[in-house]
């Protein structure tokens, strides 16, 4: 579950509700957020990064390799998931989807640096 | 010499009951700078070797008694020959040095202890030390890892409290250490140990 660029798509789509084509919402898109979240757990969370990637060769995920690995530790692929679609929604402009954007950054926030959120 | 299987999974299961979301990569790091601090600090992992002394010689090698992924903490005693107290001293990282220039054949006596140093093994991440010392202070060790794991910020575990609690059970438990090893583990010792308030047992060997 989660393990790899497809299964992020996947199930940021689900999240999203845009899984029938043509996508609001492009795979480039979705990896693009992927690759920003990396980013931002190494800022927060350099532990994790050091165990994904214990040699710091940090990978930038493409859209056209979806079945790469992502080795992020089980128990904080859920926080990258909100973080790609909250990251993904903040282009919108529309106060509800702004709202759940900023929820959403805020929970990935939330379970890297603390037990119970 | 490394640490058992068995004794390296119930720490790393004490570890994680305490430390909600922590890596296991990032606990064997604190694990082996806990490891470091706490035989820096006891001196109980020791060996010892006679050297032989050659006239006009003064600096003399030891590396030869290093255990794998371990290093020289300090020259813990030298004695001679004559069972007197040798003014040699250790020149890091493994040189016994004699300051006087010696005109007959004679030995010195030496301990020194060990502590832990890279490289770790590299199919489970530990580093090589003494499994039955491991053992012996495992809940200690247990509460040093916790501890330093437990002060860092930003984290899933981090608690200043709990992290400052355990890491006084971890410096009482390097106190204890220390005094066993100095009175050579025997029943007979000495029945004070600092720090008195964090005695955990009365002194004599368990």
């Amino acid at each position: 579950m989660l393990d790899t660029v497809s299964d992020y798509i996947i199930e940021a789509r689900r999240l999203l509700q845009d899984q029938a084509q043509p996508y609001r919402y492009q795979d480039s898109d979705i990896v693009a957020a992927l690759n920003l979240c990396q980013t931002e757990i190494t800022r927060i969370r350099w532990d994790i990064i050091v165990d994904a990637y214990p040699t710091l060769a940090i990978p930038t995920f493409v859209d056209t390799a979806t079945s790469d690995p992502v080795p992020i530790d089980i128990r904080y692929r859920m926080p990258v998931l909100y973080y790609i679609v909250g990251n993904v929604q903040l282009r919108d402009d529309e106060a509800t989807q702004d709202a759940r954007a900023a929820a959403l950054l805020k929970q990935f926030v939330g379970q890297m640096t603390q037990a119970a959120a | 010499m490394t640490i058992a299987t068995d004794t390296a999974t119930r720490i790393m299961a004490n570890a994680r009951m305490h430390l909600p979301g922590a890596l296991d990569s990032a606990i064997k790091l604190q694990f082996f700078e806990v490891l470091q601090e706490f035989f820096n600090r006891t001196d109980c992992w020791f060996a010892d070797t006679v050297i032989q002394i050659v006239p006009g010689q003064q600096a003399y090698d030891i590396s030869s008694i290093i255990p794998a992924g371990a290093r020289i903490a300090r020259l813990i005693l030298a004695v001679t020959s004559a069972a007197s107290r040798s003014p040699a001293y250790l020149q890091l990282p493994a040189t016994i040095m004699v300051p006087q220039v010696y005109y007959n054949v004679d030995t010195v006596h030496v301990w020194v202890s060990f502590t832990v140093d890279d490289p770790t093994d590299t199919a489970t991440g530990y580093p090589g030390v003494p499994n039955e010392i491991v053992e012996r202070y495992q809940s200690g060790l247990v509460d040093g890892v916790v501890g330093r794991m437990q002060m860092q910020p930003n984290k899933t575990y981090t608690s200043d409290t709990l992290g400052l609690f355990h890491w006084r059970r971890f410096n009482a438990v390097v106190g204890e250490a220390k005094a066993e090893a100095a009175r050579g583990f025997r029943l007979d010792g000495q029945s004070w140990m600092y720090p008195q308030s964090f005695h955990l047992s009365r002194g004599r060997n368990r």
